[in-house]
């Protein structure tokens, strides 16, 4: 397990105590992630000089980067990386579309890992003849694909133990997310879900087929009814007429609320008439979740779903 | 005037300068005695004096090429500011005014978001061709047998730029999140990613258009007397009208295309320019370019240094440096006649 000796005792007794219904395993999942986001000054510091200088452009790459314990040679990140507090020595580079050659350049990095979306091409093409090596992997969709980046970052840092490790638990989630499901569909229809981004005082854009929550609803093993394909904007009387059994939320503002779902509530009054407002199943999603396409934020969001699925199927 | 015999060097110097600092400024660390090294030896095309093959790289291909396409660019949009200024004898008029950005960005605006694999030329391509088509449809619009008039041309300018802007609005609307902030990137404009293609292909429209703009310019202050007293004099209107609107499009297009929509160069400069040495087109649409090409290579040292390693895009920075100077100029304007 990478990490986890990390976690101080509190941490982990918090992990427990808020989670005794979760099995362990869901738990170790939590841990690793509570540890990747709230910084590991120690391991950094202990770690021996590096060896690559490495760019990341993407959030769900750097995600990798990071649980593969190489957080310590990261020299840049894009703006959709989250990075923990400790690393913020690291240079943050703008938007993943519009890379500076310059720019990361001057951090003489060996290596550039990026979604396929990042560019443009003649930043990478400069960067490639400035002997960086650019390698580009496409946003993960399914287990086998994240599975391959696991392998081949784990490659390109020479993290090979770490990958192996981190594949294991991968593998792990998903075997326990499949069980989930597989109750989840015994417990009779899928929960209806709708996922909410919101915007403050825009109205409430409602994510669709092939978005992040799409993609984190189905792995939880709910329906997502929102029946187009992106995001698009919906009015409460749209969302109300859709009848979701659970709400998802998501707020872009970097403010963490303390209580989402009733801010939810009384912001738009009607959604309390939905069954998800009437058995309060407001349910906020980290928006480290929705980027990068599936990642192990996206896996960690999509188990805890799944158990509140369970929880709503069995008490209906 | 007293005052041209200086203007002339200063200008140039001006020029020269920025461009020099633009090619030693930037996010990584490279000497002003090296970078000079390296253009010797990218001018030269040989191993003059040593320099590290990265910083050789740097300035080959990324300073020299944004360096070149923020002159070219810079000093086509204020030559085309200046002339149409000068056609719709309106202070407010911009490249703009006849449509070609509007279109450009329409045709962008296109190829992101219903071809968002197509990749940066068909952008660049399909930016040129809407702006240009655009530019004509303006000019049909307000043409009547009797003759294009100024008026109709401009309010026939607005109502397509509405149009466009509308077929924008539900782009946008259709847009994946990617697209989205792309056409948004795309819109503010940028140099970032001149590539040598680019810049030779804006410097050669430069100097076509600076020609036959110079041909023009007697004619142009003749037209400032009105259009009724041009034609008087002798001047085919009309025709002089359709192709200096045709010169436009094509540089404008062909700025667009390489960097996207930069505002404020093509409106401010001539104003600026006018200031100096009153509105004498001769001097005007040199000195314009001169001015534009100066003023967009430090917008763009800007833009890639404020928030280093990272980028601004330099239409935003040409639009907050731009819109308080004009401010500024205007309220001093209003003193004067008050």
């Amino acid at each position: 397990m990478f990490k986890l000796p990390q976690l101080s005792q509190t941490q982990q007794l918090s992990v427990l105590s808020s989670n005794k219904s979760l099995p362990t395993n869901m738990m170790r999942m939590t841990a690793l992630l509570v540890s990747i986001v709230f910084g590991q000054a120690a391991i950094f510091s202990q770690a021996a000089i590096a060896e690559n200088r490495v760019v990341s452009a993407g959030a769900g790459i750097t995600e990798l980067v990071l649980a593969l314990d190489a957080g310590n040679e990261l020299v840049g990140v894009d703006s959709t990386s989250h990075i923990p507090a400790a690393l913020d020595s690291v240079a943050k580079l703008g938007y993943h579309r519009m890379l500076s050659a310059e720019g990361i350049l001057a951090l003489s990095p060996s290596l550039l890992i990026g979604s396929d979306a990042m560019g443009p091409n003649s930043t990478l093409e400069v960067l490639s003849s400035a002997n960086v090596k650019v390698v580009s992997l496409p946003s993960a969709e399914t287990e086998a694909e994240l599975l391959s980046h696991v392998d081949q970052i784990g490659e390109l840092l020479s993290r090979k133990a770490q990958a192996v490790e981190l594949k294991k638990e991968i593998v792990l989630s998903f075997s326990r997310l499949n069980t989930k499901q597989q109750q989840i569909a015994q417990l009779g229809e899928a929960p209806k879900v709708l996922f909410l981004l919101l915007q403050p005082d825009r109205p409430a854009r409602v994510g669709g087929n092939g978005t992040a929550a799409d993609i984190i609803i189905n792995l939880a093993g709910g329906q997502n009814i929102a029946g187009f394909d992106g995001y698009k904007s919906v009015s409460q009387e749209g969302i109300l007429a859709l009848q979701p059994d659970v709400i998802l939320i998501s707020n872009r503002s970097d403010a963490e609320s303390t209580d989402p779902a009733n801010e939810l509530l009384q912001a738009m009054p009607l959604l309390k008439h939905t069954p998800a407002g009437e058995q309060n199943q407001v349910k906020s999603l980290p928006s480290q979740a929705l980027l990068g396409g599936l990642g192990l934020s996206a896996i960690l969001a999509a188990d805890q779903l799944a158990s509140d699925f369970m929880t709503i199927k069995k008490s209906s | 005037m007293e005052n041209q015999r200086w203007l002339w060097p200063c200008l140039c110097t001006a020029l020269v300068v920025t461009s020099l600092l633009s090619v030693s400024i930037g996010p990584l660390q490279i000497s002003p005695m090296t970078s000079f090294n390296a253009m010797v030896n990218w001018a030269t095309q040989q191993d003059f004096a040593s320099v590290a093959p990265h910083e050789q790289l740097v300035i080959n291909n990324v300073r020299l090429p944004r360096t070149l396409l923020a002159l070219a660019v810079g000093a086509t949009l204020a030559q085309c500011g200046a002339v149409m200024q000068g056609l719709f004898g309106n202070p407010l008029a911009d490249p703009g005014i006849i449509g070609v950005s509007s279109g450009a960005a329409l045709g962008a605006a296109i190829c992101i978001v219903l071809f968002p694999h197509g990749g940066e030329y068909l952008v660049a391509f399909s930016a040129f061709f809407a702006g240009l088509l655009t530019t004509l449809v303006v000019y049909r619009l307000a043409a009547s047998p009797s003759g294009t008039s100024v008026v109709l041309l401009l309010l026939s300018g607005v109502a397509v730029a509405a149009l466009a802007g509308a077929g924008i609005g539900v782009l946008t609307y259709m847009a994946s999140d990617m697209a989205l902030r792309d056409l948004t990137l795309w819109q503010m404009g940028s140099v970032a990613g001149a590539q040598w293609h680019y810049v030779i292909l804006s410097l050669v429209a430069l100097a076509v258009i600076s020609w036959q703009f110079n041909q023009n310019a007697k004619a142009l202050n003749a037209l400032l007397l009105g259009e009724a007293e041009a034609r008087h004099l002798g001047l085919d209107v009309d025709k002089l009208k359709f192709k200096l609107i045709v010169l436009c499009a094509i540089g404008v297009g062909i700025a667009v295309a390489a960097t996207g929509i930069i505002g404020f160069i093509g409106l401010v400069v001539p104003h600026l320019v006018r200031m100096l040495i009153g509105p004498d087109h001769r001097l005007l649409l040199p000195l314009s370019a001169i001015l534009g090409a100066a003023l967009l290579v430090i917008a763009d040292i800007g833009a890639r240094s404020i928030v280093a390693p990272s980028e601004l895009p330099v239409g935003l920075v040409t639009a907050l440096l731009g819109a308080p100077f004009f401010i500024v100029l205007l309220l001093k304007q209003r003193n004067k006649l008050g």
